[in-house]
């Protein structure tokens, strides 16, 4: 890591456990019911069969998901360090062994705090001798998508990734929503948003700084 | 003519949802991180059976943990500025007592960050009481870090007064932004950046909570 990109944020101090979670609800009402199944706990499917048959059929919604113990707090470095960052990840992970590292350059500014998570343990992992191949990374409906192979652990920090980008501004990692826009889906902040308005172009100079 | 939206903040009580919830959670014993959440719609009340076949369900070693009255709707975060919660607080003194709310004067004990909460609680128990409920403020306080209206009224006038402490909860005394209760001596519930700067300048935030009236009305 570049002198000038390191202690601004410390990857070795994320939390990347996570929470199976399970729930339905009445959309009609508001209400619902939502289970989180412990600490890196694995879901336990018949109970959630048995839960399930409690309500009534106006709970018509269910999802089984994941949540992460520790939101990340909120930011991500200038625009300008991106590419050097990413660069310096794609070439920490290459030398660690790691194939189809270069799909790392995918990631938006305001989510690259994820990134450096993310190399951080794969690179560990890596070193302890385990084969690490990233299929992709992707955003999909304003969401990070990260398919790696071939560990429960690698797999449980995709979805670790996945949720972390949810409500992150792509652009500053700030807090934001997912908003649709000329057929693409991005998540924003209301600033950012406005500068979407206003000037398309340097939001993608603040996403995707090359 | 609304002098408060006018001249001070564009934030508008008469938009905000204050209904009520009922929350019912259960967690496992040995794993504080696991837990089930039952939120029912507002307005619905407890329904019993439903979570005595959760409990069934779930089985030993799962306990009932707690049951919460919760807003529906999380007030959005913010608030006025300092300088203006004065003239704020006069103006919903002022209303308050036009309405007929005894004890009017409770109202200026909200520091800056909760004044928009101060405006919805003004906002409905005008309407109220124009409406034919009785209501007396006996007390507001802030009590480790949360907000504590005490109100003699009808059913909802109490449930307003729940609503009133609920949203204070994680919210900046000084600035209405996120924040969480410190222990600072005195237990104050401050956002990140406002309990640095009490760290180093605690007076320049007890003039944010609480700015002298001599000097704001200078």
């Amino acid at each position: 890591m570049p002198d000038h990109l390191d202690g601004i944020f410390d990857p070795t101090k994320v939390d990347i456990r996570i929470h199976e979670t399970w729930g339905m609800s009445n959309p009609e009402s508001g209400a619902s019911v939502h289970v989180e199944w412990g600490l890196d706990r694995p879901r336990e499917e018949d109970l959630e069969g048995q839960l399930e048959a409690l309500f009534p059929d106006s709970w018509r919604f269910r999802y089984k998901w994941y949540r992460p113990v520790e939101r990340l707090p909120p930011g991500a470095p200038p625009p300008e360090w991106r590419t050097e960052l990413l660069a310096s990840l794609v070439h920490c992970l290459t030398a660690s062994g790691i194939k189809g590292a270069d799909q790392f350059e995918a990631f938006p500014t305001g989510w690259a705090w994820i990134a450096q998570v993310m190399a951080h343990h794969m690179s560990v992992w890596a070193r302890e001798g385990e084969q690490i191949r990233i299929q992709s990374i992707d955003k999909d409906l304003g969401m990070l998508r990260c398919y790696a192979h071939n560990s429960a652990r690698l797999k449980r920090l995709c979805r670790w990734a996945q949720c972390q980008s949810e409500e992150r501004c792509m652009a500053t990692g700030m807090p934001g929503e997912t908003r649709v826009e000329d057929g693409r889906v991005l998540t924003l902040s209301d600033e950012m948003h406005d500068l979407f308005e206003r000037n398309p172009a340097a939001l993608q100079n603040r996403m995707y700084r090359a | 003519m609304n002098d408060i939206h006018d001249r001070y903040d564009t934030f508008d009580p008469a938009t905000v949802d204050h209904s009520m919830r009922w929350r019912w959670s259960m967690r496992r014993d040995d794993d504080e991180h696991a837990r089930l959440d039952l939120v029912l719609g507002a307005g619905e009340e407890p329904d019993k059976t439903l979570e005595e076949r959760l409990k069934a369900a779930l089985g030993d070693g799962w306990e009932p943990d707690s049951r919460r009255h919760e807003p529906t709707v999380r007030l959005p975060y913010g608030a006025p500025s300092s300088p203006a919660r004065v003239h704020i607080l006069d103006e919903l003194e002022r209303r308050l007592e036009a309405a007929g709310v005894r004890h009017a004067c409770c109202v200026q004990a909200f520091p800056t960050g909760w004044l928009h909460i101060a405006m919805v609680l003004v906002d409905r128990l005008c309407r109220w009481t124009a409406e034919g409920d009785e209501c007396t403020l006996d007390d507001v306080k802030e009590k480790y870090g949360t907000l504590r209206v005490h109100v003699y009224g009808s059913a909802r006038v109490q449930d307003l007064a729940d609503w009133c402490e609920e949203q204070s909860v994680g919210r900046c005394m000084a600035t209405g932004r996120e924040g969480r209760a410190r222990g600072t001596g005195w237990v104050l519930t401050l956002s990140d950046a406002t309990y640095a700067l009490h760290q180093r300048d605690r007076q320049t935030v007890e003039r944010m909570m609480y700015p002298p009236r001599e000097k704001a009305d200078a």
